[in-house]
């Protein structure tokens, strides 16, 4: 049975429309204004948009009223920043890497913004330098173009220099890994022994010079199993020569453990991120208030692939989910929606999975991502986004994993993204997002709630947390025609992705997936990035994750435990 | 034991095997051991971890033979590592604090958090053991009046136990003398004192850096 808008809420909308039509038009001059008076502006979106999520949550069912009017301010806050006037140069990070390749800054493939700005785009010591010496002679601003061109020359020109005045140069402070820009922070660190310290350490009870075998078992044993190994086992380990089999049967076990696989274990913990949950939106056991999606199949289905010796690549292609049976153990269900529907969604609702099999991509089409993410929004800007940060490590609020195309971004919902401030992020960033634009979180635009019918193929109607071939068609009305104009096709690492599907295979197979997530273990077992000394260890690991390891994660980490950052005392 | 003398014995305690280690003072009957004074070579890589609040709760229950509820219950009713103190001591909550991942930094109430864990973990498994048949820590000792040599076949049992490894003579050494020490500062004697020297030298060692990072 559709609902419809009251006509007053109608009129409201009109209202908001034409208001946020002439904010986007004027979001490049927005930097111009006063601040007083960009605060009033902000204010009076910041209660038009409250207004208009409440409307909407109404428009859908009243249980989700407070959630969207609430997530409505922080969408406006992320608005507002767009008008700020961009000075950094987000072609930056990845450039520098390609010079320094090596360094502790480009451990992650890109440099932190904090390279060379204290907060961008104000620059910091180091950036004063460089930007001094980059192409000195030519007007300001620079195009992105001869800013490429001119850095290479430029940093290798402050490289002698000291930005810090800690005595130790800038270049040296790069290899070194510590920080070029903090006087306190200098190369001291000790990365090898001689014969005398090697001779020394040996009859230590721990070997600070070499991986030290009891050490790597003390750490296993607390890492997966949540106890320290018995005396028994350590001294096994201590008097044995051939202590790899050991080691690697420590592990085994405890992988197998409730501490690293179980609910809220090691594992469970590791996707927290990733899935963001609430507590209060949640469904099925421990159900919120206002439900929308449960959780917990996100946290299964995550667990389920990071064990068992199962492809990791199913994180963003499983077109399955994952049961938790009341022993603990976990089920892989293959089960169409409709199936999943009359299963679980008998007693309790907002369960079932409800995305096709043949268009869900693990993670991110499961119905609490969908929910949580896209909620009601056109272009599920965020649901990209989120994707991009958490499985592929590059956060785009930072700058990071920017790679601009060419005519993009369209700005098919007029939210004026195509201004030259926005467009810096927006150029990647939409073409991501429009594959996700056919997957529905929480409805919105013109939405019908149709009766629920099970179709003949086992797919349903319902809206949420499913694919719609034709959702932009319910935006035309909000938002105006070119909405519908919307691809689904998009591009992702430069290489053009017909649908979802298609984003998360050329996702899963890149080379910053493996990197992510070798890195994500990394920081959980050795405790914190790695640092200049353990890029070869750490780059093998990445690249032994698809070749050697098959993408399986307990393989990558019997690599792991044998390496000298987490071994070495 | 009342909590007001447990906090008194252990201020006294850090003291005293504060002044034990710099100045090697023996008594009869004990073997005082030595503190080692031989260089020793840092750690190149200085990445020692924090166990964290479940992590650790989970290694001493292992160590001392509890079940893992039994470790610290705050008021007798609420898990100290998970409600209680487990932001503090390293935890997340992303359901509803959305603390998804663990304090960059340790807490500065984390090692208040953390001794409560401990005593109270000490102190269920001794009184346990003054229970049981067959205890942990207290084997072939008479409560009552304890021989040195039985003190120190005690203290080599907690670091046996906690820190799975053999103790050096200076520590065991410290332990052991630490009870004539409870004994003088609490004015109690027998069981009573035995048992306070008891739930102490677990603490201590529960408590040592060696303990509580890795």
């Amino acid at each position: 049975m559709p609902e419809s808008a009251p006509t007053s809420d109608r009129e409201h909308s009109d209202f908001e429309r034409k208001e946020q039509r002439v904010t986007h038009q004027q979001s490049s001059c927005i930097t111009a204004l006063p601040a007083a008076a960009r605060a009033k502006l902000q204010l009076l979106r910041l209660r038009s948009r409250a207004s208009e999520g409440r409307q909407r949550a109404y428009q859908f069912r009243y249980r989700r009223a407070p959630f969207a009017a609430t997530l409505a301010p922080a969408a406006l806050a992320f608005a507002a920043l767009w008008g700020l006037p961009a000075q950094a140069k987000p072609v930056a990070p990845q450039e520098f890497c390609r010079i320094y390749p090596d360094t502790g800054l480009c451990v992650t493939g890109v440099a932190p913004c904090t390279t060379c700005h204290t907060t961008p785009p104000t620059r910091n010591a180091y950036g004063l330098q460089v930007e001094s010496e980059l192409s000195p002679d030519t007007p300001r601003p620079l195009s992105d173009e001869l800013f490429l061109n001119g850095l290479a020359t430029a940093v290798r020109a402050a490289e002698s220099l000291d930005a810090d005045n800690d005595g130790a140069s800038n270049l040296e402070e790069f290899e070194a890994g510590t920080l070029h820009v903090d006087a306190t922070s200098v190369p001291s660190r000790m990365l090898g022994c001689d014969s005398e310290q090697r001779a020394l350490a040996s009859t230590q009870p721990w070997n600070t010079c070499n991986y030290d075998p009891a050490y790597a078992l003390t750490r296993i044993g607390l890492d997966f199993c949540g106890h320290s190994p018995t005396r028994a086992e350590v001294e096994a380990v201590r008097g044995s020569d051939d202590w790899q089999p050991l080691l690697e049967e420590k592990l085994a076990s405890c992988l197998d453990s409730d501490f690293w696989q179980g609910k809220d274990g090691v594992l469970w913990n590791l996707a927290n991120a990733k899935i963001q949950p609430e507590s209060s939106l949640k469904s099925g056991d421990d159900a919120g208030d206002l439900t929308i999606a449960d959780y917990e199949d996100d946290y299964n289905l995550f667990v389920y692939i990071n064990t068992g010796d199962r492809d990791a690549r199913d994180l963003l292609t499983a077109q399955y989910h994952v049961l938790r049976q009341p022993d603990g153990t976990l089920l892989r269900v293959d089960r169409t929606p409709a199936e999943d529907l009359l299963e679980r969604d008998a007693d309790d609702g907002d369960i079932a999975q409800l995305v096709p099999q043949e268009r869900r991509a693990g993670m991110l089409t499961t119905r609490w991502f969908l929910a949580k993410n896209t909620m009601v929004t056109p272009i599920p800007r965020t649901t990209a986004a989120q994707a991009y940060r958490a499985y592929l490590g590059y956060d785009i609020a930072k700058l990071e994993g920017l790679q601009p195309v060419a005519g993009e971004p369209v700005d098919y919902d007029l939210k004026g993204v195509a201004a030259e401030q926005c467009a810096v992020c927006h150029s990647t960033l939409d073409p991501l997002s429009y594959p996700f634009s056919r997957y529905d979180g929480l409805g919105g635009g013109d939405e019908e709630e149709p009766a629920m019918e099970i179709n003949e193929d086992g797919t349903v109607n319902i809206a949420f947390g499913n694919y719609v071939a034709g959702r932009m068609e319910r935006f035309v009305r909000l938002e105006g025609p070119q909405i519908a104009e919307t691809p689904e096709a998009g591009l992702l690492f430069g290489q053009p992705v017909a649908n979802l599907v298609e984003w998360a295979e050329v996702a899963a197979n890149s080379e910053p997936f493996a990197r992510k997530l070798v890195l994500d273990y990394w920081r959980l077992l050795v405790g914190d990035d790695p640092q200049p000394g353990d890029e070869p260890e750490f780059a093998r690991l990445v690249q032994r994750l698809p070749s050697e390891h098959d993408y399986r994660v307990e393989r990558m980490l019997r690599d792991l435990i044998a390496t000298e950052a987490y071994g070495a005392p | 034991m009342h909590p007001e003398r447990i906090s008194v014995l252990i201020v006294t305690f850090s003291f005293l095997a504060a002044a034990n280690a710099c100045t090697g003072e023996s008594k009869p009957g004990v073997d005082n051991g030595s503190v080692p004074t031989e260089r020793v070579l840092a750690s190149r890589q200085a990445r020692v971890k924090y166990k964290s609040g479940a992590r650790y709760a989970s290694d001493l229950a292992a160590a001392l033979d509890l079940p893992r509820d039994a470790v610290c219950r705050e008021l007798g009713r609420y898990d100290c590592v998970d409600e209680v103190h487990r932001i503090v001591l390293g935890g997340v909550e992303p359901y509803t604090l959305g603390v998804r991942e663990p304090l960059p930094l340790i807490a500065v109430t984390a090692p208040i958090a953390q001794d409560r864990v401990a005593l109270a973990a000490c102190t269920e498994r001794i009184e346990r053991d003054f229970a049981a048949s067959e205890p942990l820590f207290l084997t072939k000792l008479d409560v009552d009046a304890p021989t040195p040599g039985q003190l120190e076949e005690a203290a080599g049992r907690f670091y046996d136990r906690i820190l799975r490894r053999e103790a050096a003579p200076y520590e065991i050494s410290a332990l052991a003398q630490f009870h004539s020490t409870v004994t003088d500062e609490s004015g109690e004697s027998g069981a009573t004192a035995t048992r306070d020297w008891a739930i102490l030298s677990c603490f201590m060692v529960a408590t040592t850096l060696e303990s509580v990072f890795y």
